[in-house]
């Protein structure tokens, strides 16, 4: 029933990252006819990087807020007394925490998923000559290596409310991008490089450092939120 | 008395420095009716949050079933056996009647489909209404029905009535003396309604400035509180030293009204023997002790 909770708590939010994706693989797939479709190889460079900072923010988007209630488009009113509700029931605070953030992950893996598959449908280009394995790869690296951004989330809403945990999980993601530009990681630990220049897309196989790099972030990260939910008061 | 359903034992909590409980000590008997009483920022909540396992003790400890509920493992298997109707009365805005209760349920093995459908019509609660639809009073009858579908051997209700219509107050203090009478179910709950703990329950606590200032059965702290009414002829005397027992004197005109917890006997006869006084007693009610300890609340002297 905490998965029932986690997906009522969320469906908003990964139908509002959806309508995002879709919507604009439909206008420039539309826009196609009028000039604006995916006609070069630098469009669907743009396309593919574009796709990789919205999977991040899926990822930050739908990490949760620890245990509390989380806010949705339809309802804020009484959240934060729901939680009381919450923390009367039999069920441990890591329980509740990890239900939640395997909601989050699941639904972060399907917006990957699915505007994968429609990306490599409606654009010959952004295909390109990459095969299916090509493509499980990819999909493989972006799951593991938007886990560790979605941890940093995970962490981050434990303690911030709402609005702060994604914009503040958002610059911290920013910043650390921008220092990677000004001082390059090894490639084993460049979890944004692994993504886009590094990509399986281009490299044809795994990254398997940043990806070790990147569940290694997930799972310390997930026990920092943990020991947090249990140590703090509500 | 029997082993205590809710042990508290010194039990402190500060906010900011602020201290809002401080070593406070109850016991709650088993099958107890326990008014749980206090002014507004007496401790009441901080006292039931820390029952929830929401907040966590500065010192001292709390007991339930005999289990500590500052361990988190064993304190779930307290609350397996417990029920919460929270102050703010907030479940999940996105859920319905139905899917609250729906979601409730796989938590409490000993969850009864009979008393859901019975508590449901009884409340009158729309199953397919979304929950922030609900006014406060129908959401204080959601949580109860969650609260008690499941057999719970406890109720922790923090302020239950409050929203409530008086006649959905009736009817919620019905269930209650009800599930205490027939389950033998403990009900523990904080009000500021005196006429409500009057007429239900059993035992009480008056907690001030996080302290316990009276505890008991409500049937023994009645026989044992007297309010003395000394009438003078004259002025009443400026000074007098009263014996032990004496909780608070007040002087109005030509009459002091004295509260004695204690030493009735002797404090009557004391009284008696002051020049020119007439004594009448008569029994306490609720308010009267409460007033008496909720410090501030009256002048004291004497």
């Amino acid at each position: 029933m905490l998965w029932m909770k986690g997906w009522l708590e969320t469906r908003w939010r990964l139908f509002f990252i959806l309508a995002v994706i879709l919507g604009a693989f439909a206008f420039r797939f539309v826009g196609a006819r009028y000039g604006m479709g995916v006609s070069s190889t630098e469009d669907a460079n743009r396309m593919i990087g574009a796709m990789t900072v919205l999977w991040l923010f899926a990822a930050v988007y739908l990490a949760g807020a620890g245990i509390r209630t989380q806010p949705s488009f339809q309802a804020a009113k009484g959240l934060h007394g729901s939680t009381y509700f919450t923390l009367s029931l039999p069920v441990s605070r890591s329980r509740l925490l990890a239900v939640r953030v395997a909601v989050g992950t699941i639904e972060t893996m399907v917006v990957i998923l699915l505007s994968s598959v429609v990306a490599w449908t409606l654009f010959p280009l952004v295909r390109g000559n990459s095969t299916l394995s090509d493509m499980l790869r990819i999909l493989f690296t972006a799951f593991c290596c938007t886990a560790g951004l979605h941890a940093v989330a995970v962490v981050a809403g434990t303690f911030l409310d709402d609005m702060w945990q994604i914009w503040g999980t958002l610059i911290a993601a920013v910043s650390l991008k921008w220092l990677t530009v000004r001082f390059p990681l090894p490639p084993a630990l460049d979890v944004f490089g692994a993504m886009s220049g590094h990509s399986p897309l281009i490299n044809h196989m795994l990254p398997w450092g940043p990806i070790a790099t990147s569940i290694g972030l997930f799972g310390g990260l997930v026990a920092v939120a943990a020991a947090i939910v249990n140590w703090r008061e509500y | 008395m029997a082993d205590p359903v809710i042990e508290v034992a010194g039990l402190s909590k500060s906010f900011g420095g602020q201290p809002a409980l401080n070593g406070l000590n109850l016991r709650v008997p088993a099958g107890s009716i326990f008014g749980f009483l206090g002014r507004n920022g007496a401790g009441k909540t901080t006292t039931i949050r820390m029952m929830s396992s929401a907040l966590k003790p500065d010192a001292g400890s709390i007991r339930v079933f005999g289990i500590p509920m500052g361990e988190p493992t064993k304190a779930i298997n307290a609350r397996r056996r417990m029920g919460f109707v929270t102050e703010e009365k907030d479940l999940y805005p996105y859920m319905t009647v139905e899917q609250i209760i729906r979601f409730t349920r796989p938590f409490f093995p000993k969850w009864r489909r009979d008393l859901e459908q019975r508590y449901l019509r009884a409340f009158d609660l729309p199953p397919h209404k979304k929950i922030p639809d609900l006014s406060k009073g129908m959401r204080s009858k959601l949580m109860l029905l969650l609260a008690i579908s499941h057999e719970a051997e406890l109720l922790v209700l923090d302020e239950p009535t409050d929203g409530l219509d008086p006649v959905s107050v009736e009817e919620m203090l019905r269930v209650l003396v009800g599930l205490a009478a027939t389950e033998g179910t403990t009900v523990f709950f904080s009000t500021h309604q005196l006429a409500e703990v009057e007429q239900i329950a059993d035992h009480i606590a008056i907690i001030d400035h996080g302290r316990g200032v009276v505890q008991g059965s409500l049937d023994d702290l009645k026989a044992q509180y007297r309010r003395l009414h000394i009438v003078f002829a004259e002025e009443p005397p400026v000074r007098v030293r009263w014996l032990d027992g004496v909780e608070h004197v007040h002087q109005e005109g030509r009459t002091l009204s004295v509260l004695v917890s204690r030493n009735v006997s002797a404090v009557i006869e004391q009284a008696r023997a002051l020049p020119g006084a007439t004594v009448e007693c008569f029994p306490v009610t609720l308010k009267e002790l409460f007033f008496n300890h909720a410090r501030g609340s009256v002048e004291c002297s004497g």
